[in-house]
């Protein structure tokens, strides 16, 4: 078979056709994209010109613009105009400081406030929603069904300026990837990870266990308000629409709630991507097994994260059998422990085992879910990774 | 009675469970028995049913909750019966972690297993961990990590305890996610579980040895 364009590899992959050799595109390079100052076309380069596979991400907002949700990849968060911000900081003898912010919004106000910990990032600013502050926050911003009204008003369809924007970002993107030969992805569409920004991430469970139907009608205001922002976004359309969804395994919702409340809907999100031609795939890096009846059933095409070492509940023959004949395995290897930390043998083995236990056919190797640390260890063993990727490729290709 | 509260723990209906145990209380039902033969029982099973992945983290959470909530009513009685938990356990995410879902689960079932529990919270450096064994003189030091970037602090933390000369009198027990057994034996720790059931497990069998390093 000729040599394919990365682009082809991929969709060839997703699509479960004969390609040349399995792939090997990473799913998040923070080391190699913060080199270069997070610009997601050159970080698109450089790794085509590491010989992985790659795509480029669209909307390309770099993490420093998303103020307000600098962990939600995608189109500007808006907030309704009548939306009324106070923030200020309380001096607390003896402990951090505290951050407090207060939206007015029409329907009422919604406060939070959080520790302002030495390394807090944000300066003086509390931002809408970021993992950032989950864990240093002492009152999350929504606590009672009332104050999903008052949510309502920052959940706002994409702007016609925003609209605009993404429309001029996708012809020059267009070019890019037609010229480059990779991929096309956008997104992030979003459920219980924003839920979990919300309400934290006990509370949220308590509040799952507890009142179901307030953390129900949570979700439906989510998915309203991702289904408009999907609709932007495909509109370019992309050739692979992703999901974040770190924290809908099982670690994080019980596999009923998860059936009835998080699968309906997801199915109609992947629905509204392949009306749009583009394939779903979806991020979920921990606490898979119980739920892969339900990704088989929400009619995923990738599944991507799967982390052999750090994700609990993750066998990964059982996903290859359970789900593998149908959706695209992205991952398998441990980018924090492995990759980053181990040694070459160790990255061999594991790089040889993900391939046995997942590939080679409709899957996409990448060590999960990032790597962060910028440090002589970690670039020798992705060049070790890249170098036995190459080793797995089949002797006479197909 | 007994084992209505078992059922009601198991559930995570904390109100239910709470009532049952003074309703057991009022009885004159004997409070050691209340302890060990219902709400010890039910934790046990919800952490047998956890590592059987029959229940999840949120279904252990709330009966972790309602554990504690009946605690809370049984404690005046424990305290009059001068019945002495298990042993104390000074537990905490090591210093730059900032998780803690897996950490309060260790906790919880610790003292669904009837040990008090000091929890430190997250972000604990070496010098909290060893002002709090001075402080509590607990059995075991419990020591959870999620990140690769920080588990290191693991380390750090025994040789402060060593240094202190604290070492010797606790047992340490380790885990998160990113943990193996190999990396325990690699910090100095005595102990390494996988889930918070097996650390209760664990925690329950150090707790009949002396420490030993
Ligand atoms: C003492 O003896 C014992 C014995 C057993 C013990 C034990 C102690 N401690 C735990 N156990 C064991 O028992 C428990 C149950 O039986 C188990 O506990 P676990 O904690 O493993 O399991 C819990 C029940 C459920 N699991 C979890 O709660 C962790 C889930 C994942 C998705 C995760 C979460 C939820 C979060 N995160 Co974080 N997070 C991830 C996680 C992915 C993963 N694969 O683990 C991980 C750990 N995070 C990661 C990262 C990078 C980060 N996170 C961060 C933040 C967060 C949130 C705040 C958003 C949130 C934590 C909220 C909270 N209150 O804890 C940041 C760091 C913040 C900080 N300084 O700590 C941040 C740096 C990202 C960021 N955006 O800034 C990755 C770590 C990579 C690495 N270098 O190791 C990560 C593996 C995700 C990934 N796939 O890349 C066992 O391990």
């Amino acid at each position: 078979m000729a040599q394919l364009t990365s682009r082809e590899r991929m969709l060839r992959t997703i699509n479960r056709q004969v390609v040349d050799h399995y792939p090997c595109c990473f799913m998040s390079f923070t080391a190699l994209r913060e080199k270069l100052g997070d610009n997601l076309y050159e970080l698109t380069k450089a790794e085509l010109g590491m010989g992985l596979d790659t795509m480029l991400f669209i909307p390309t907002t770099p993490r420093a613009l998303r103020r307000e949700h600098p962990d939600l990849r995608g189109l500007p968060v808006h907030f309704d105009p009548q939306v009324k911000t106070t923030e200020w900081r309380e001096e607390v003898s003896g402990d951090y400081p505290l951050l407090h912010k207060v939206y007015d919004t029409p329907a009422g106000r919604l406060t939070t406030s959080v520790r302002l910990t030495e390394d807090w990032r944000f300066g003086n600013r509390i931002p809408f929603v970021d993992d950032y502050q989950i864990p240093r926050a002492l009152k999350p911003l929504i606590t009672e069904p009332h104050e999903l009204e008052a949510l309502q008003f920052m959940l706002r369809p994409p702007t016609e300026a925003d609209i605009a924007a993404y429309r001029e970002e996708v012809h020059v993107a267009r070019a890019f990837v037609e010229s480059h030969g990779v991929l096309l992805a956008g997104g992030w569409g979003v459920g219980m990870d924003l839920a979990n920004w919300l309400c934290g991430m006990e509370p949220l469970m308590f509040h799952m266990m507890d009142r179901p139907q307030f953390v129900d009608d949570l979700l439906e205001m989510i998915h309203v308000w991702n289904l408009q922002r999907m609709e932007v976004v495909l509109s370019a359309p992309p050739d692979i629409f992703i999901r974040r969804a770190w924290y809908e395994g099982c670690d994080f919702v019980t596999p009923g709630f998860y059936h009835k409340s998080i699968l309906p809907r997801l199915k109609a999100e992947v629905d509204l991507a392949h009306q749009h031609g583009a394939k779903f795939g979806y991020i979920c890096s921990s606490g898979l097994e119980p739920m892969l009846a339900d990704h088989l059933a929400a009619g995923l095409d990738m599944l991507i994260g799967i982390d052999p070492v750090q994700g609990r509940r993750t066998n990964l023959t059982q996903i290859k059998e359970t789900i593998g004949s149908t959706t695209c395995l992205w991952g398998g290897v441990s980018g924090a422990v492995t990759v980053e930390r181990g040694t070459e043998e160790e990255v061999r083995t594991a790089v040889r085992e993900a391939v046995q236990s997942l590939g080679p056919d409709g899957f996409i190797l990448s060590p999960v879910d990032n790597l962060t640390i910028d440090a002589p260890q970690t670039w020798r063993n992705v060049d070790i990774f890249i170098d036995e990727w190459h080793r797995t490729w089949p002797s006479e290709p197909a | 009675m007994l084992r209505r509260i078992f059922d009601h723990i198991l559930e995570g209906d904390a109100p239910a469970a709470t009532e049952c145990v003074q309703r057991a209380l009022a009885d004159g039902m004997d409070p050691a028995t209340i302890l060990n033969q219902a709400m010890i029982a039910a934790m046990d099973e919800t952490g047998r049913r956890f590592e059987a992945g029959e229940i999840y983290v949120p279904e252990m959470l709330v009966a972790g909750r309602a554990m504690q909530s009946a605690l809370g009513a049984l404690k005046p009685f424990l305290v009059q019966a001068d019945l002495e938990p298990l042993g104390k356990v000074v537990i905490g995410t090591v210093q730059g972690d900032l998780h803690d879902i897996g950490k309060n689960l260790v906790a919880l079932m610790l003292q669904g297993a009837g040990f008090e529990v000091i929890d430190l919270g997250t972000d604990v450096a070496p010098a909290r961990f060893v002002q709090a064994v001075r402080e509590h003189e607990p059995m075991l030091v419990a020591m959870s990590a999620l990140l690769t970037t920080t588990m290191t602090n693991m380390s750090t933390t025994v040789v402060a305890l060593r240094a202190a000369g604290l070492r010797d009198r606790v047992h340490v027990m380790v885990g998160g996610a990113p943990v193996t057994r190999q990396y325990a034996d690699q910090v100095g720790a005595d102990m390494y579980e996988p889930d918070a059931a097996s650390a209760a497990r664990a925690a329950r069998a150090a707790a009949k040895r002396r420490p030993s390093v």
